[in-house]
């Protein structure tokens, strides 16, 4: 049925059957702000702030316009937002707030992003009429990342909301009522068990949840937006760094709604701290071991030239660790050097994972499906993934997928391989071996059954499954198509390295990397064990601290944001997508040198190398197609007892950024402790 | 044979001796750098170097809020502080009440306040324009006299503002703070006793031959030219034409302020100091006047977006709490609007042209200050004269750098 109705005049019409709005949808929809606390687009809508008050033609009271869906009763009414009877209700509701709002906006870390202000100034009165009494909550501690001053708190239940709804944590709730409100944890001094815990800070409307890494340390008018991304893992998340005269003072999202919504995870969000410190323990000129722990400074010129020396003589094996940072023009770059010195070894470090890997086709590593419309699945199957930790925005898109109000149909469409984590409902947990994935593929489970009759099923591939089994991706889309019908875009491969798909474009990889080399070139890239056979070293990056003491030769090179070759940059996603990041510069001094200019210069020495030879000849050029020959079929042994263990221990602490972060990794020891904090919050080291 | 007749063709060609006048140079008031070209002692051309002053105040003022824009104009012309001040606060009033529906005007005790300190900062103009004249030329003991005067109204500046010169008192929508204990009986006895310093200052210099000898006659600018040139307040006065912001276009009730225009015939330079000494003695009366209508009552307009709440209420209530950040952090919004608001300056007509664009900083701010118009007609002004004589014409045009250079 089609709605007309008017909103301050303005004719309007809606289809009640396409569209399902709320009057607080429609008027913004139609360019009418109306003010709010407690509703947001992203969380169910609670009603219980009532700053959204609207007058409605024929209605006795006013409407809360945030919770009222426009139905047939609007038809031919008209809907008021601008009267004085609003304007009046708004300064109630205003001065009801403000009444037992502390005077903190001087020392408040949200003064200047926040609601409260912006809708004081807007709707409220000018000055107070209650000076008697404030009513006071004691402060509370949810960990090491936020501060939670309640006393500013106006329940709107945002975060409580947030936590529950799309986190899928219940540390928060409201307590008492009334006079007597709270938003709290039952138990005292409780730590938020969420990798996406830091949103709530950005979710609060007022300075009650703010970030305690960032506490007293600016304001939002003086800081400056740069673009970035999160480089933690594939979904690359856009972020804002926001800067202040060279330093970092923190990380914000950028709101994409195909991609993260409105949410980045803690890890991104907290990690800013860690470039303080890399700054302070980095040596900025190019460095060479002469004895255990003894280093010499080298000019650039002398380290280049060494380096060129090791790469060039024909005794040595090198072989190249490109780090997962690494931006595409590099990988090009040092592809090309390598491929220039007659070699062949070059992987990433997350190539590392795998032992082997169809690169020939680009589905295999670049996923068509962008996960937008997941409502449209119908069943989940996750191989070998913790995607909580993994990818905690894929995680929290898929526990959005709606399987139905009937618990027992719904436990029967999750399905899980591999380490057992906390997921939306009770899932189907079908084993953690390497032989429960045989047995799906082979039908032996009654969860099969699903698989086979669902029209749209979901199967996210993890790097965990394929660094057990020496299987690719291409052979799982197979083995799944051949046993339940299904469509190879429906079996996605969720790696870790942020750049692994473009590294994959470029061709950067090899199967059994490990076995020979006796160099190793290691670009920005710390973590993995290194092999036994290597005896030289070069470290070229910002800073190791997993195998420091056996580095030979140290080259000091930029970080990924501060890496630029030309003016843009660009990374991929595991979906394909694009994003650009903007230029920025932390680090201090004019010795480091993009990674880009040291592999530009290895390839001039090069080019002057060859034409000193003055090798004219015409050498014949062959042209091979990789992977086109047919191998011969043979029987893989599998051993069916592995277990698919999670590959990521603590997700606090995964690479170098992270670990140097001290609230990451406080925050990581105490949950995986599973203490309850006392000592260490930021309560001890802050005075309020 | 020589050719005789070709010998006399080559006449050498007389060029004219240039000097460079400052601005280094003490009467060259502060940074003026003048191009003097002379035919002997006398001046053929005098070209004004001007910008070594310049810190681009518009532009700088474009980026601040406007409330953060109104110290810049305390150092546009750092003689004549308050005016300037005066000026902004009117201008950004009434871009901002135009905007409303209502009609708003401020609070009678402040209208004046701010009439009081702007006739104080005209004294302590003229006290500079007159007695720093009088030194370039020669004479010492009136600059020696009249600057005690000049620090007892720095120090009424101080005692209301907590500063001397910069003082940021005048405000948009009323002045920052309420007068401090006494002050009003303190300037009423200033006024008392600087009556009898002006007269023996003009007993020092009015019948004085050597001071007449280099100002009468000197500097001479037609009613015509003063007006084609834009010249305005004294050296348009002087010239016979009755023109005063205060009366022609009065602000802030000057309108209910009994003072008259003071008017030369023939405009010299001894006219001119004639009318700033005759200049002081009205804005005394007027600083008795408005002593006399001082009332108690608000100092600022309040509810309005353009003034911050009274520290009293912002450590009180929450409301006053949220407006007093949020206008001192991210100011208040003026509705896209234009106007251009001037005030009668000692030196003469100072303007500010505001444009708004519905955000809290100023879209474009113009600001036409008067000696910048003074200056251009130096060279015409010093047409016949010797060299010496520039610097009484510079004295007489009182001119500052701040403004000119801006």
């Amino acid at each position: 049925m089609l709605i007309r109705f008017k909103i301050n005049e303005i004719e309007c019409e809606v289809d009640e059957e396409k569209e399902d709005l709320t009057i607080l949808q429609a008027c913004t929809a139609n360019g009418i702000e109306i003010p709010r606390f407690c509703y947001h687009e992203k969380l169910t809508i609670a009603g219980n702030c009532r700053m959204c008050l609207v007058y409605v033609t024929n209605e006795e009271k006013l409407l809360a316009a945030c919770g009222i869906p426009l139905d047939e009763n609007f038809d031919d009414e008209s809907i008021e937002t601008e009267i004085d009877e609003i304007l009046k209700a708004r300064e109630g509701v205003m001065e009801f707030l403000l009444i037992n709002h502390p005077l903190d906006c001087p020392i408040c870390d949200q003064g200047g992003e926040c609601d409260l202000q912006e809708q004081t100034i807007a709707y409220g009165l000018d000055t107070g009429r209650f000076y008697i009494k404030k009513r006071a909550v004691e402060v509370k501690a949810f960990g090491r990342l936020i501060k939670g001053i309640m006393t500013r708190c106006i329940h709107c239940t945002r975060c409580v909301r947030f936590l529950t709804e799309i986190a899928g944590v219940n540390e928060l709730g409201v307590l008492g009522r009334g006079y007597n409100m709270e938003i709290g944890t039952y138990k005292k001094n409780v730590i938020i068990e969420s990798e996406l815990s830091g949103n709530i800070i950005d979710l609060c409307p007022v300075g009650a949840l703010t970030s305690a890494v960032y506490a007293y340390k600016g304001r939002p008018w003086e800081l400056k937006n740069i673009k970035g991304i999160d480089i933690f893992d594939t979904v690359l998340t856009p972020i804002n760094y926001q800067v202040k005269g060279g330093e970092i003072f923190r990380i914000l999202p950028r709101i994409n709604d195909r991609l993260n919504e409105e949410w980045i995870t803690d890890k991104v969000r907290f990690h800013y701290e860690s470039y303080k410190i890399i700054e302070k323990m980095r040596k900025d000129t190019p460095s060479y071991k002469i004895q255990a722990n003894k280093f010499i400074e080298l000019s650039w010129k002398t380290a280049l030239k060494m380096v060129f020396k090791v790469l060039l003589n024909k005794k040595n094996k090198v072989d190249l660790i490109i780090g997962s940072k690494i931006n595409s023009t590099n990988l090009r770059i040092y592809k090309e050097l390598m491929n220039r010195l007659g070699s062949k070894n070059y992987i990433t470090e997350n190539g590392l994972l795998f032992k082997k890997f169809n690169y020939d086709f680009r589905e295999n590593y670049i996923n068509s499906n962008d996960l937008y419309n997941v409502d449209q699945n119908d069943l989940v199957l996750l191989c070998g993934i913790n995607l909580r930790v993994e990818s905690p925005l894929l995680n929290i898109k898929l526990r959005n997928i709606n399987f139905g109000d009937d618990e027992i149909e719904t436990r029967k469409k999750i399905g899980i391989i591999g380490n057992k984590f906390d997921w939306k409902q009770e899932s189907e947990y079908l084993g953690s071996t390497v032989n429960s994935m045989l047995k799906v593929f082979e039908g032996r489970f009654p969860y099969c059954q699903q698989i086979k009759k669902s029209k749209a099923p979901l199967i996210l591939v993890g790097s965990s499954l394929l660094s057990r089994i020496a299987i690719s991706l291409q052979e799982i889309r197979a083995a799944f198509e051949i046993a339940s019908n299904i469509k190879p875009e429906n079996v996605l491969l969720i790696t870790q390295g942020a750049n692994f798909g473009m590294a994959l474009e470029e061709g950067i990889f090899k199967e059994n990397f490990s076995k020979g080399g006796n160099v190793l070139y290691s670009i920005d890239s710390n973590e993995y064990k290194v092999s036994k056979t290597i005896n030289y070293i070069i470290y070229q990056g910002i800073l190791n601290d997993t195998f420091e003491n056996k580095i030979d030769l140290y080259l000091p090179s930029k970080h990924y944001f501060e890496d630029f070759e030309s003016d843009r940059e660009i990374y991929v996603n595991t979906f394909g997508q694009r994003s650009e990041i903007e230029k920025l510069r932390i680090s201090k001094g004019n010795k480091i040198k993009e990674n880009s200019m040291i592999g530009y210069i290895q390839l001039m020495y090069l080019n002057k190398k060859e034409m000193n030879r003055k090798e004219k000849e015409q050498k014949e050029i062959k042209i091979t197609y990789r992977g086109i020959k047919q191998k011969e079929k043979r029987q893989v042994k599998i051993n069916k007892n592995l277990t698919i263990n999670n590959i990521i221990d603590n997700y606090y602490m995964t690479d170098i950024n992270s670990r140097l972060s001290k609230n990451l990794m406080i925050t990581g020891q105490l949950r995986k402790e599973k203490k309850i904090m006392e000592a260490g919050s930021w309560k001890n080291k802050t005075c309020i | 044979m020589l050719n005789i007749s070709k010998i006399f063709e080559e006449v050498k060609v007389m060029k004219n001796f240039t000097l460079n006048f400052g601005p280094q140079h003490p009467a060259a008031h502060g940074v003026l750098r003048l191009i003097v070209e002379l035919e002997s002692e006398n001046v053929v051309r005098v070209e004004p170097h001007i910008g070594l002053l310049h810190r681009g105040t518009e532009k700088l003022i474009e980026g601040k809020t406007y409330t953060q824009a109104l110290p810049y104009f305390d150092r546009l012309d750092y003689v004549s502080m308050n005016v300037q001040e005066h000026a902004y606060s009117l201008a950004v009033e009434r871009l901002y009440l135009d905007s409303l529906d209502i009609e708003l005007e401020i609070p009678q005790r402040a209208k004046v306040i701010r009439v009081l300190f702007s006739e104080i900062t005209r004294v302590l103009n003229h006290i500079m324009a007159t007695t720093t004249h009088a030194m370039d030329v020669g004479a010492l003991t009136p600059f020696l006299w009249a600057f005690e005067e000049r620090e007892k109204l720095m120090e009424f500046y101080e005692r209301v503002s907590g500063a001397r010169m910069h003082a940021a008192y005048i405000r948009p929508g009323g002045v920052a703070f309420d007068l401090p204990m006494n002050i009003s009986e303190d300037i009423y006895k200033f006024v008392i006793q600087y009556r009898k310093r002006l007269e023996e200052i003009e007993d020092m210099l009015i019948n004085n031959r050597i001071w007449k000898q280099r100002l009468v006659d000197i500097g001479i600018v037609s009613a015509e030219e003063a007006l084609n040139y834009g010249f305005t307040g004294p050296l348009l006065r002087g010239a016979g034409i009755v023109y005063d912001i205060r009366k022609n276009y009065p602000y802030d009730d000057y309108d209910k302020y009994d003072f008259k225009i003071i008017i030369g015939e023939e405009n010299n330079s001894y006219t001119r100091f004639i009318i700033r000494m005759k200049e002081m003695y009205q804005s005394l009366a007027i600083i008795e006047q408005a002593l006399n209508n001082l009332r108690p009552g608000l100092i600022k307009l309040e509810g309005v977006n353009i003034t911050a709440p009274d520290r009293a209420f912002v450590k009180k209530d929450m409301e006053s709490c949220i407006n007093h950040f949020k206008f001192f952090s991210e100011g208040f919004i003026i509705p896209a609007n234009e106007n251009y608001t001037i005030v009668e300056a000692p030196k003469g007509e100072f303007g500010i042209y505001l444009n708004a664009n519905d955000t809290a900083k100023p879209y474009r701010c113009r600001i036409k200050a008067p000696g910048f118009l003074h200056l251009q007609g130096l060279n015409m002004m010093s047409k016949d004269h010797l060299l010496a004589d520039v610097v009484t014409l510079i004295g007489t045009q009182d001119i500052v750098f701040g403004e000119v250079d801006r």
